[in-house]
């Protein structure tokens, strides 16, 4: 691993802090989508939903979000699915408790690192976009 | 015959928070000289330019994808023969095997840690550096 300087450090730091910044504006696209989607259950919906979960799940674990991020793989494996199966009802119910498990993931994230960085459990994988 | 040493890389990345990261622990960890590109079709246009000794690509994009993007970038005589290290998360043992059929040097698994991603592209380099000469 590279060692850093302070300088370094403090410039990671302030990616970090900034990307956390924003983190409340990536829960309410997220949120938007999923209203849709539950309006709707339409496929465009949750292809939006998939995108947007996708780069969540990556760009909150390298940023140090590591709940964020695993709370995302697993509504991502979700999407992923449903993309390539369907949404009948039993996975249309699915979606509120991993909604409910991200929303908690957000709001009990205080500090970079708390949760681990890391490496993300990804439970499928897209066969095609 | 004089041994490349690596100092410009091409990092095609769609999604902006990874852009920026990516690129700072390139440019003020590793020392590199950095162009982002956030679409296949920039990277396509610049790289001719750029004249990246290295291209980091993302392989889920909307639009071309990485594998497409490799294809096309093949097709350039400046970069028909660049090495290029995929950045990705998706690693199964049937994607890995995709992106080694398209001759790319090494894949990085995405979620990757920043401070350790200059040693990890350093380590690749020195290996392709040493095998091609």
């Amino acid at each position: 691993m590279t060692r850093l300087t302070e300088a370094q450090r403090a410039q990671l730091e302030a990616l970090r802090e900034s990307y956390r910044a924003e983190l409340p504006a990536k829960l309410d696209l997220i949120r938007g989508t999923v209203e849709a989607l539950h309006a709707g259950w339409e496929r465009s919906h949750l292809q939006a939903l998939y995108d947007q979960i996708h780069k969540l799940t990556g760009s909150a674990a390298i940023y140090g979000f590591g709940d964020i991020s695993r709370a995302a793989a697993d509504l991502e494996s979700w999407a992923l699915q449903a993309l390539d199966s369907g949404l009948h009802e039993a996975r249309r119910l699915e979606l509120t408790p991993l909604m409910s498990a991200l929303q908690e993931a957000f709001s009990t994230t205080e500090t970079p690192g708390a949760g681990g960085p890391g490496r993300v459990r990804r439970r499928g994988s897209r066969a095609s976009r | 015959m004089a041994r490349r040493t690596l100092k410009r890389i091409l990092l095609v990345e769609d999604d902006p928070d990874i852009q920026t990261v990516t690129s700072m622990a390139l440019g003020s960890f590793g020392g590199y000289t950095v162009h982002v590109c956030g679409s296949a079709a920039e990277a396509i246009e610049s790289a001719a330019e750029f004249l990246p000794e290295l291209i980091l690509l993302d392989v889920m994009m909307p639009g071309m994808d990485g594998m497409d993007t490799l294809r096309a970038l093949r097709e350039i005589p400046a970069t028909a023969s660049t090495p290029v290290i995929f950045l990705t998360a998706r690693v199964q043992p049937a994607d890995v095997a995709k992106y080694k059929e398209l001759d790319s040097l090494a894949v990085i698994r995405k979620p990757f840690e920043p401070t350790a991603l200059v040693e990890t592209i350093q380590n690749i380099w020195i290996r392709y550096r040493d095998e091609a000469h």
